[in-house]
């Protein structure tokens, strides 16, 4: 059975819209800065979404007296560009919202936790409501008017690839004929004090797949794809996602095997399920985080995968930063108009190739080209790696 | 779904005295199912719990046959992540050990039950509320559909000292007692002898139901199994104790399934997020301890949000 992709939205660092991403891409605009949503001690680029709270609030028309996690109002403007595009009839299906989150409501829970420590008695305890990662989930699908099928999907940093599998399955299964997909994450201290703690963070601006890569840069986002069986089809969709693998490296809680046999065995197990021929994957877009450790393994991988035959590639972290759970969700969003528009986004910040591999990723933007299949990777925490192909329909 | 689905093994860890007002699981001596020491006292409690009720549903099998690890948490290692927040906060932001907040991920059990059997299969995890479990077993009933033969599925949530006082701050236990527990089990696409029950279907509905949505709901997911209304031997409802939240049950129990003999499971367990684990867990057992239930079903809600059905039938 094939599965369409009707609709995608993006928020990040680099734009508030899909149309805002791409030109800040073409523009070679980045989104790094200076933690400014909350005090830190830490000196570290970010990649933040320039708008607070309020400003978000406001885009979206939602009640100022009302509390949101950053985690959902980011989800909700994405995921309603996504469905908006879709053209998709919510009553007239079985729609389900399956939404990925690592943090959830975790940048509302830090504020109260500082007074609940004090006090058990004190803290906003609206400040704490949304703390659970099925929140900004059960926001979401409110503001989409969606309630066939609702669930959160939370594997690290891969969580988001594995909303769009889950979703891509429920339609498989019959179990639904259209599906939101994605993820959402807010910056929080947390997180931040999190990767700094195991001194994985750059304190420069971040070198994916370059030689002298330090680290990774977090970033905060959201992205969504709709996701339609044929019957339900409106419009003439983008792409199909063909492909997808989720598998686990079971080597280390954290880290990656450093021959990347996790990333090897998804992306293989993926390329597999989509039974197309590897040499016809024109672009992947790389997990490419930064880390001396995951740029080392994951282009083991693909040498071991593609031989000297590779396809182009880039990662574009060093524009938008990790994101952890809405990492994929914006990643799968731009490799769907990857193969649409025939665009490859640059790597920014490459100059040296990895000694070891030699790699050369993609330096510059460009579109109209000939992309027929796309693999992105996102490999996480607890060695979940996972892997997705889009392709193009007419080379199904 | 076409594919048969058994659940050929069960574990579970969870309360056992009824009296408390926090309702904490029994805890088995971990040193037998966690042997390697160092790893053992690295895990926190939800961790142990976790892995050790894993370990125990799968000793009957080799980890080679295990083709996914599904699991569901609804609010995740609780205790890692209340210390690595107040790490933070004391040590300002500086000087902080990683181990909690790696361990304060929502996968770490799944993570850690790969790691441990060297698992590479499929593993995912699901953390939405009262659909948490129920996600996760869809998820498992469409793994065997599409064609695998063993996947392990679980859930598992923690009790702690600060989520109790915050959902007594915020109302959500009046007259209700808090709980945890892990459960776990293998669901197989082959009927074996030690299977216990068939799981036919589970559905969930989001948002608060009126009593004819929840009639229709479970008037088709009978007739989808060729079953009528009075096929149903036994009805198990989430009923917590709180009023209001228990009326939502008395429509099934009086006009939807009145012949059926029902029972309840959260004066055992307590209510938490993934509290319908164990009830599966427990109409499993009581299955198998009745000649004349032939097919049960659980209806359970969360706060009257996260509404779910999971029918189950003795293998025939």
């Amino acid at each position: 059975m094939r599965i369409f992709v009707t609709g995608v939205g993006i928020v990040s660092s680099i734009g508030l819209t899909v149309d805002e991403n791409i030109s800040s891409f073409r523009q070679m605009k980045h989104g790094m800065g200076k933690v400014s949503l909350f005090h830190s001690e830490l000196d570290v680029p970010v990649s933040e979404v320039k708008l607070t709270n309020c400003e978000l609030k406001s885009r979206l028309g939602l009640s100022m007296r009302k509390t949101y996690s950053r985690t959902a109002l980011l989800g909700v403007l994405a995921a309603k560009e996504a469905l908006d595009d879709s053209q998709l009839i919510v009553p007239s299906y079985r729609v389900g919202f399956i939404s990925a989150t690592s943090v959830g409501g975790m940048d509302l829970s830090e504020n109260f936790f500082v007074q609940f420590k004090q006090d058990p008695t004190k803290g906003k305890l609206r400040d704490i409501a949304s703390h659970d990662c099925g929140d900004s989930t059960e926001r979401i699908a409110a503001s989409l008017g969606v309630s066939d099928f609702v669930t959160t999907v939370s594997t690290a940093c891969s969580s988001a690839a594995n909303a769009i599998i889950l979703g891509a399955r429920l339609i498989k299964n019959n179990r639904l004929d259209a599906v939101i997909v994605g993820g959402t994450d807010a910056l929080c201290k947390f997180t931040l004090n999190g990767f700094n703690s195991l001194m994985i963070l750059d304190k420069e601006h971040c070198r994916p797949f370059d030689n002298s890569r330090a680290g990774l840069n977090l970033g905060e986002g959201a992205g969504y794809l709709v996701l339609q069986s044929e019957k339900s089809l409106t419009k003439s969709p983008y792409c199909e996602l063909s492909g997808y693998a989720n598998i686990n490296e079971a080597y280390h809680q954290t880290g990656s095997s450093p021959d990347g046999d996790g990333a090897y065995l998804s992306m293989s197990e993926a390329i597999k399920q989509s039974r197309i021929a590897k040499e016809k994957i024109d672009y992947i877009n790389l997990h490419g985080t930064g880390t001396p450790t995951n740029d080392l393994s994951e282009s083991k991988a693909i040498k071991r995968l593609f031989g000297d035959d590779l396809p182009l590639l880039s990662s574009v972290k060093s524009f938008i930063g990790h994101t952890l759970g809405a990492s994929e969700g914006i990643e799968a969003a731009l490799s769907v108009l990857s193969v649409s528009k025939g665009i490859v986004y640059p790597n920014l910040n490459f100059v040296h190739p990895i000694e070891e591999t030699g790699l050369v990723p993609v330096t510059h933007f460009e579109d109209g080209l000939k992309i027929r299949h796309v693999l992105s990777n996102s490999f996480g925490f607890g060695g979940n790696n996972s892997s997705l192909i889009f392709s193009s329909v007419e080379e199904v | 779904m076409n594919q048969n689905c058994y659940i050929n093994s069960i574990a579970s860890i969870h309360p056992e005295s009824s009296d408390d007002l926090l309702l904490y699981a029994h805890e088995p001596d971990y040193k037998v199912i966690i042997s390697n020491a160092g790893l053992r006292r690295r895990m926190s409690r939800i961790i142990k719990m976790g892995v050790a009720c894993a370990l125990d549903c799968l000793k009957e099998y080799s980890p080679s046959q295990i083709q996914a690890i599904i699991t569901a948490t609804g609010l995740g290692c609780l205790s890692d992540t209340e210390k690595f927040m107040s790490a933070v906060v004391e040590n300002e932001e500086k000087l902080l050990n990683p181990t909690p907040f790696i361990q304060s991920t929502s996968n770490t059990i799944g993570g850690q039950i790969a790691l441990l059997c060297q698992i590479h299969a499929y593993n995912v995890t699901y953390t939405h509320r009262g659909f948490s479990f129920e996600t996760a077993l869809i998820d498992a009933m469409m793994k065997i559909n599409e064609g695998d033969k063993l996947v392990l599925v679980g859930a598992i949530d923690e009790l702690t000292e600060t989520s109790y006082t915050i959902q007594r701050r915020m109302g959500l236990l009046r007259d209700i007692k808090a709980g945890e527990g892990a459960q776990f089990f293998v669901i197989g696409s082959d009927k074996s002898e030690n299977s216990f029950a068939q799981l036919r279907d589970v559905d969930t509905f989001f948002e608060s139901i009126n009593d004819e949505v929840l009639e229709q709901k479970i008037d088709r997911m009978l007739s989808f199994h060729g079953l009528q209304r009075k096929d149903i031997d036994c009805l198990m409802t989430g009923r917590n104790g709180n009023k209001n939240l228990d009326k939502k049950y008395d429509f099934i129990e009086s006009d939807i399934l009145p012949g059926a003999y029902q029972c309840s499971f959260k004066n055992i367990c307590g209510e938490y997020q993934t509290a319908s684990s164990f009830a599966l867990w427990k109409a499993i057992l009581l299955m198998k301890e009745r000649a004349n239930i032939n097919h049960l079903l659980i209806y359970n809600h969360y706060n009257n949000i996260n509404h779910s059905l999971i029918l189950i039938s003795k293998c025939l």
